[in-house]
C-alpha cells in the first residue's frame, strides 16, 4: 500500500515537472519576456512579492472574502434546495432565476454592483455567491429528487423509533452530489471573485496586485499572482473535499 | 473510372487557380502602397487626430488607418504585436514598453495637463487641492501617471488624502448622483462631462475646482505634466522615412487645426465623429480645457525627461524601473 502510495506522488510530481520543464522550454523559444515570461523568472517574482506586506494582505482578504461567499452560498442554496424540494411551488418561482444566474456572464453582475454598492470591499463575496448558488442549488436538488423513495419507505417502517438514522441516510446520498457541485464551484468561485477585484479596482485584493502588475506590463508578476490564485483555489478545493468524505466516513460509521 | 477521374482532376484544377488567386493577390498588396497603422486613444491623446480623422473619412487622405482605441491595454498590445506602426498611449506606458525591450521610439507629447479637481454641487465646498486633506477623493487611473501625481502632489503639500480608485468616470458620475462621493480628480473629458451633468434643482451635478497644474506648477514650475505621448515603431520610422515624415507633418497640421479656436465648433464635431466625447456641446467645452499640445525633439525631452525623472523617485515601476536613453526619443 505504502509502495503504491509513493509510486502515485512520483508520477505525479514528475507530470508536473514535465509541463514545468515545456513551458521553460517555450518561453526560451518564444524569448519574449511580455508574452510568455519562463518559470524561473516567474518564480524569482513569487519570492521577491512574498517580501512586501501588500502581498499577504492581498492574499488573506482575497481568500476569506472568496471563501466567506462560498459557504453562504452553499448554506443558502442548500436551505432553498430543500425547500424547493418539498415544496413544488418554491421550486417553480426559483427556476427562472436560477436560469437566469447561470446565463447572465459575471462582467454584467460587476458592472452593475459597482455602480449599486456603496462600500465595494464586499464585491468578490457577493459576485461568489451569485457564481457558486445556481450550481449548489442545482446539484443538490438532483440529489434529493433521486433519493429512492422506496428506501426510505423501508426505513420509515423498520426504524420508527430511530428518526435520525432516517436522516443520515439522506445526508449520506446527497453528500456525492455536493461533493461534485464544490467539485465544479470552487474554482469557479476564486476565478470569478478575483475578476470582480480586478474589473472593480478593489483595494488590498488579489485580483487588483494582478492588475496593477499589468499595468506596469510585469508579465512575470501577473504570471506569479495567477500561480497563487490557482495554489489557493487547489487547497482550498482538497481541503472542502477531504472534509465532505470524512464527514462522509463519520456517518457511514 | 474516367468520370471520376476527370472529376478529381477539376477538383484540383479549381483548387490550384484559387491558391494561385490567394497567392498572387496577397503578393501584391504586401510592399507597395502600403498603409500607415495608427492606433489613437479615446481621449486627450486622440484629439488631435480630429482634423486627420475627417480627411481619411472624406476621402482626402488614403494612406491610413487609424483607429481609436478605448483603453490602452489595446494600443500596449499593438505595439507589442506589432500590428500598428504609430501609436498615442500615456507618457508612462511608452517608458514601460520602451524599458520592456519593445522597439519604439517617442514622437511628441500630445496631451499635457489633464487632471482637474470636481466636487460634487452640494458637499463641503473646497477651492483648492491643498484642502483635500483628510477628505475621500475618487479617481481613476490607477498605476498610472494619475495616481502618481496626486500621491507626489499630497506629499509635496503634506496632506493626507483618502485616494479610491475606480475603474471608470462614470462610475464617478454614478457615486455623484447618489450623493456618496464629494471629491474627485477626473481626467478631460472625463471632468467636463461630470461637471455637465445635470444634478438636482436644475444645478449642474458638479463644479470646476482647480486645474492639477496648478498645484503642480508650484513646485515644478518649468516642467509640465507630459500624460500622454505619440510613439512609433523604430522599424517603421527607419523603413519607411519619407510615409513616416509625411505622417508627421499631417499629425502637426491636424493638431494644430484642432486647437485653434476659430475652428472650435468644426474641431468638437469631429470629436465626436471620432467617439472621443459622446455629446457636442461636452466636445465644445472640454477642448480648451483637454491639454491638448504637439511638443516635438529637444524641447519633448527635455520635458519628458524631467517628468520622468520625478516620476523615477517617486515610483519607479510606473516607468519601467529606469529612464529610458537617449534613443528612446525621436529628435
Amino acid at each position: 500500500m505504502k509502495k503504491n502510495h509513493f509510486l502515485k506522488i512520483l508520477s505525479k510530481t514528475t507530470i508536473i515537472l514535465f509541463w514545468l520543464l515545456l513551458w521553460q522550454v517555450i518561453a526560451l523559444t518564444i524569448s519574449n519576456n511580455l508574452v510568455l515570461p519562463s518559470p524561473l523568472s516567474v518564480l524569482h517574482s513569487l519570492l521577491n512579492l512574498s517580501k512586501t506586506q501588500e502581498f499577504w494582505l492581498s492574499i488573506f482578504n482575497s481568500f476569506y472574502k472568496i471563501v466567506l461567499g462560498f459557504f453562504i452560498a452553499c448554506i443558502v442554496s442548500t436551505i432553498i434546495a430543500i425547500l424547493a424540494y418539498k415544496i413544488d411551488i418554491i421550486k417553480q418561482f426559483v427556476a427562472p432565476i436560477i436560469s437566469a444566474l447561470r446565463a447572465i456572464p459575471v462582467a454584467s453582475f460587476i458592472i452593475l454592483l459597482l455602480i449599486a454598492l456603496s462600500n465595494k470591499s464586499n464585491l468578490s463575496t457577493i459576485i461568489v455567491v451569485i457564481m457558486v448558488f445556481p450550481i449548489v442549488y442545482a446539484n443538490i436538488l438532483l440529489g434529493l429528487n433521486s433519493i429512492d423513495k422506496n428506501i426510505i419507505e423501508m426505513a420509515t417502517v423498520f426504524n420508527i423509533s430511530r428518526p435520525k438514522k432516517l436522516l443520515y441516510i439522506q445526508v449520506h446520498h446527497i453528500l456525492p452530489y455536493f461533493s461534485t457541485s464544490c467539485k465544479i464551484s470552487i474554482g469557479l468561485a476564486f476565478k470569478s471573485g478575483i475578476a470582480a477585484e480586478l474589473i472593480g479596482v478593489v483595494k488590498d485584493s488579489i485580483g487588483n496586485q494582478l492588475q496593477i502588475s499589468k499595468l506596469y506590463l510585469m508579465m512575470d508578476n501577473v504570471f506569479a499572482w495567477t500561480v497563487i490564485i490557482v495554489l489557493l483555489s487547489v487547497s482550498f478545493e482538497y481541503v472542502v473535499l477531504f472534509s465532505i468524505n470524512a464527514f462522509k466516513k463519520q456517518i457511514e460509521n | 473510372m474516367n468520370k471520376i477521374q476527370s472529376k478529381q482532376y477539376i477538383y484540383i484544377f479549381v483548387l490550384t487557380i484559387l491558391m494561385a488567386s490567394v497567392f498572387l493577390t496577397s503578393c501584391s498588396v504586401s510592399n507597395d502602397n502600403r498603409k500607415v497603422n495608427i492606433i489613437a486613444l479615446s481621449g486627450p491623446t486622440g484629439i488631435g487626430f480630429g482634423y486627420m480623422n475627417n480627411k481619411i473619412s472624406n476621402g482626402e487622405l488614403t494612406d491610413y488607418n487609424l483607429e481609436i482605441a478605448t483603453s490602452p491595454d489595446q494600443a500596449t498590445a499593438a505595439l507589442v504585436n506589432g500590428s500598428v506602426d504609430i501609436a498615442s498611449v500615456p507618457s508612462n506606458v511608452a517608458a514601460i514598453l520602451y524599458n520592456k525591450g519593445v522597439d519604439l521610439q517617442v514622437i511628441t507629447i500630445n496631451a499635457g495637463n489633464v487632471l482637474t479637481l470636481v466636487q460634487r454641487t452640494g458637499a463641503e465646498p473646497i477651492t483648492s487641492f491643498t484642502e483635500l486633506n483628510e477628505k475621500e477623493v475618487f479617481t481613476t487611473g490607477q498605476g498610472a501617471t494619475p495616481e502618481a501625481i496626486i500621491q507626489h502632489l499630497s506629499n509635496k503639500e503634506n496632506i493626507e488624502l483618502d485616494l479610491e480608485f475606480v475603474p471608470d468616470p462614470t462610475e464617478i458620475i454614478a457615486k455623484f448622483k447618489q450623493g456618496t462621493a464629494d471629491y474627485a480628480i477626473l481626467p478631460q473629458p472625463a471632468a467636463t462631462n461630470a461637471i455637465m451633468q445635470e444634478g438636482e434643482n436644475g444645478q449642474p451635478l458638479a463644479t470646476f475646482v482647480q486645474n492639477i497644474a496648478d498645484t503642480w506648477s508650484k513646485y515644478y514650475p518649468d516642467t509640465p505634466i507630459a500624460t500622454g505621448v505619440m510613439v512609433a515603431k523604430t522599424d517603421f520610422v527607419n523603413n519607411h522615412r519619407e510615409m513616416f515624415d509625411k505622417f508627421l507633418t499631417e499629425y502637426k497640421q491636424s493638431v494644430e487645426w484642432m486647437i485653434d479656436p476659430i475652428n472650435i465648433d468644426k474641431a468638437a464635431q469631429y470629436i465626436v465623429d471620432m467617439k472621443i466625447i459622446p455629446s457636442l456641446p461636452i466636445a465644445k467645452q472640454a477642448l480648451p480645457n483637454s491639454g491638448v499640445v504637439f511638443v516635438e525633439k529637444q524641447n519633448m525631452k527635455e520635458q519628458l525627461e524631467q517628468f520622468y525623472k520625478i516620476l523615477l523617485d517617486f515610483k519607479a515601476p510606473i516607468i519601467g524601473g529606469k529612464l529610458p536613453d537617449n534613443d528612446f526619443y525621436f529628435i
